[in-house]
């Protein structure tokens, strides 16, 4: 089967009116078979004149606390605390996977309950406890309801706007596509680079201008880690493919950061109350794909943008417990991690989760970005393999009347929960493995932003979105993340106007800080900046080519710059027609004679060189030289085979 | 009443420290002053290392922390000395139409509040908020 020839990846399935699919379905009637039984357990003590403990016990399982009120008095006092308690189990749950957090809270304090009843309850208990249940059921089915009717108003409108949008963005994708052969990083663009650089050319165990809070959701190090490795995979891809030096180096330090302990730790603990498993804390294993998703992915396009290809090596990605216990892996291990989840979960949700328990459809685009460019790196052929189920089950499990693909689905129970991503937040990585929907999904997301364009006096577009925003990297207010995401988005899909007036929404609006030749937004988190970075230099389809074409071919044989000093020499353009290099550098903290290293020439080769005081440069045995040039602004320089 | 009490504490109880989980959310939540500047991406190179060790102004910080304390400890206090003030009162609708009226209220809202009383009472007493009738008289 030829993926091209597969309907699933231009169109998403056509919906039944069905506003649930057949496994969320069958989970949701588990969840609320389970639920009625413990009604029933609950109801038989009071019917069948049990113990006073099992009639405590019995109304605890109808909600968490319930018991209380059956012990009756002050007591009662403890049914608004549990709830309390378990509003913040459910949060434990959610947050860092706890799934014995509310299973422990609810079930414990029915026991508690029992043990606390001195004689018979009073009917009246049972009767108060489920008038406050009938009337919970009815404010949920009433909210339902009327979000069921939104979401297919929101239907209705996008099927009448998007025939036209997607005509629009279909010929704004044609039609602005980059030169591959001619790019080189603007001044400004370099400014957005060093942001990334000093971050991650500090020594492995430094970590300085990152976010450490939580290594549980968004603000956590691995996706700070991941978002500026992809920024910097896209600079070395489109702008610098002949350039190892410290951009090399820059790539590797994040995916070394990546394999200690504080950033992969979080598993031990999730392992332990989410998967009851107390002695394997693998994090390649079971589930995780916030992980393995993520960083297959990144470590994927570092390998296909650089051509090094050390993290296949068995071992070479290996994440370390303690002195005696370590989890090796290398590239094609923590892909295989994915491919063996998706295997495990196709006869169910398809997708499968991060925490345990908690599917995300945004972590699974990585976790099939993941397998895109591993076909694209090493052969295999996981997309053609894997990519139609998965689109068939993102669109009966995890896509609501509306179209739009849901936050997150609870395994165990099937229940849906909301999540900030939208539209605009899946197409670019939809753009890696089917481009089709990608154009579909930005085609909705520009239509849906357009009301929030305002235009200034001086004419130029700025986005004003209601609230006080949310920064997901550091939990802060603020609209950093939200316009870095639409940045990226629009230049993915060639969309100027609304990348424009992102990018004029930051500067005016996030506090632009320029300090020390770096760019940066005062008000975002690290991953905010680093994802406003990689929108500020990309073009058209670069998030797709960096994952799925790599540089040109011609650049893979020709000369490296493989040593300059940083921040000294800035690169802004590296490239090589097969023979040749042409560099554009500039310098970082004023004039300098800068010492350039160069590689991969021709042994014994001379070279006519442009642009420096030496005309020509002699390559040694090993095909390497040295040259020192004046750098004291925006210089070229050619090597050229004499 | 007590039973009026444990009513206002309870609904606090439920109202109170949920919006509150909520707005901790990521979807809901307004945690920290807008537009202040992100340690993590103001770091340069050269300075210290502490000053990326970002932790957010939260519900969960010291001073919410005791202001929470503070709240529920005044709510409760409150709920029980209610409780306390209000037991030694008889909880019939007809006497605590008497009891209000010789404490001067209108006769209209004296009649009100037997009826709202009337419409609780018999819940409260199957609970064990308020004592049964035949021992409060």
């Amino acid at each position: 089967m030829s993926l091209l020839d597969n309907d699933i990846l231009t169109m998403p399935r056509a919906r039944t009116g069905e506003p649930r699919g057949p496994v969320t379905n069958r989970r949701l009637m588990r969840t609320l078979l389970i639920y009625g039984a413990m009604w029933v357990a609950g109801l038989m003590p009071f019917l069948l004149g049990f113990s006073p403990f099992w009639q405590g016990a019995g109304l605890g399982l109808w909600a968490p606390g319930a018991g209380f009120i059956a012990v009756g008095g002050w007591a009662m006092l403890l049914f608004p605390l549990t709830l309390a308690l378990f509003a913040l189990s459910v949060v434990a749950w959610f947050w860092a996977g706890m799934v014995v957090a509310p299973v422990t809270v609810w079930l414990g304090a029915a026991l508690v309950a029992g043990g606390m009843m001195a004689g018979p309850a009073s009917i009246a208990a049972p009767a108060f406890v489920a008038a406050l249940l009938v009337a919970g059921a009815v404010f949920v089915d009433r909210r339902a309801k009327t979000r069921r009717v939104a979401q297919e108003e929101t239907r209705k409108s996008r099927d009448a706007f998007l025939p036209a949008s997607l005509a629009e963005v279909e010929e704004m994708v044609a039609s602005t596509q980059p030169d591959p052969r001619t790019r080189e990083l603007s001044g400004e663009q370099l400014q957005s680079v060093r942001y990334l650089l000093d971050r991650a050319l500090q020594p492995l165990d430094a970590w300085n201008g990152f976010n450490i809070i939580d290594q549980f959701q968004p603000a956590a190090l691995r996706y700070q880690i991941n978002h500026m490795g992809f920024a910097l995979g896209i600079v070395q891809g489109a702008y610098t493919p002949n350039f190892t030096g410290y951009l090399g180096t820059a790539q590797r330090n994040l995916i070394e950061k990546y394999l200690k302990r504080k950033v992969w730790g979080y598993w031990v603990y999730e392992s332990c109350w989410g998967h009851l498993n107390f002695t394997n804390f693998d994090p390649a294993a079971k589930d995780n794909i916030m992980l393995t998703g993520w960083f297959g992915m990144h470590v994927g396009q570092y390998m296909l943008n650089s051509g090094d290809r050390r993290y296949e090596e068995p071992g070479s990605l290996t994440f370390r417990l303690n002195e005696k216990t370590a989890y090796p892996h290398d590239f094609n291990t923590i892909v295989g991690s994915v491919t063996s989840n998706y295997d495990r979960y196709a006869k169910s949700f398809g997708l499968f989760p991060c925490e345990p328990n908690w599917i995300y459809p945004i972590c699974n685009h990585y976790g099939m970005s993941a397998l895109a460019v591993h076909d694209n790196v090493t052969q295999s052929d996981y997309q053609q393999r894997y990519l139609p189920m998965w689109l068939e089950k993102l669109d009966t499990e995890f896509t609501d009347p509306s179209g739009s693909i849901i936050g997150l689905r609870s395994k165990h129970t099937g229940i849906e929960f909301p999540f900030p991503v939208g539209e605009a937040g899946y197409s670019h990585f939809a753009d890696i493995f089917a481009p089709a929907r990608a154009r579909r999904l930005w085609a909705i997301a520009r239509k849906e932003i357009e009301p929030a364009i305002v235009t200034n006096a001086d004419g130029s577009e700025e986005i004003h979105l209601p609230g006080k925003g949310l920064d997901p990297g550091n939990y802060r207010p603020g609209f950093v993340a939200a316009f870095g995401g639409l940045l990226v988005a629009a230049r993915e899909f060639g969309d100027e106007r609304i990348a424009q007036a992102a990018q004029n929404s930051l500067d005016r609006q996030c506090g632009l800080t320029m300090e020390g030749g770096v760019r940066s937004y005062a008000t975002g988190s690290n991953i905010a900046n680093a994802n406003v970075a990689m929108g500020r230099i990309m073009k058209t389809g670069d998030f797709r080519r960096s994952f799925v074409d790599g540089p040109m071919a011609e650049t893979k044989t020709g000369p490296l710059l493989s040593e300059a000093a940083y921040p000294a020499v800035l690169v802004a353009r590296a490239y090589s027609h097969g023979e040749d290099l042409e560099l554009v550098l500039h310098p970082g903290n004023g004039p300098v004679e800068a010492d350039l290293g160069f590689s991969r020439l021709k042994p014994g080769g001379s070279y006519r060189v442009t642009g420096a005081s030496t005309e020509t440069l002699q390559a040694d045995e090993k095909g390497e030289a040295k040259l020192t040039l004046s750098l004291s602004g925006r210089t070229e320089v050619t090597l050229t085979p004499a | 009443m007590p039973c009026c009490a444990f009513a206002v504490f309870l609904v606090s109880q439920i109202v109170w420290p949920v919006r509150k989980l909520l707005s901790f959310m990521p979807f809901g939540g307004r945690l920290a002053m807008a537009g202040a500047p992100d340690a993590g991406s103001a770091w340069r190179p050269g300075e210290t290392a502490s000053v990326s060790k970002t932790t957010p102004t939260s519900f969960f910080s010291r001073r919410g922390l005791v202001l929470a304390l503070a709240l529920e400890l005044t709510l409760a206090g409150g709920a029980a000395a209610t409780a306390s003030a209000f037991s030694g009162i008889p909880f019939s609708p007809a006497s605590s139409s008497q009891a209000s009226s010789s404490s001067a209220p209108s006769s209209t809202a004296a009649e009100l509040f037997a009826r709202f009383d009337a419409l609780h009472a018999p819940l409260c007493r199957s609970l064990g908020l308020r004592p049964a009738e035949a021992s409060s008289k």
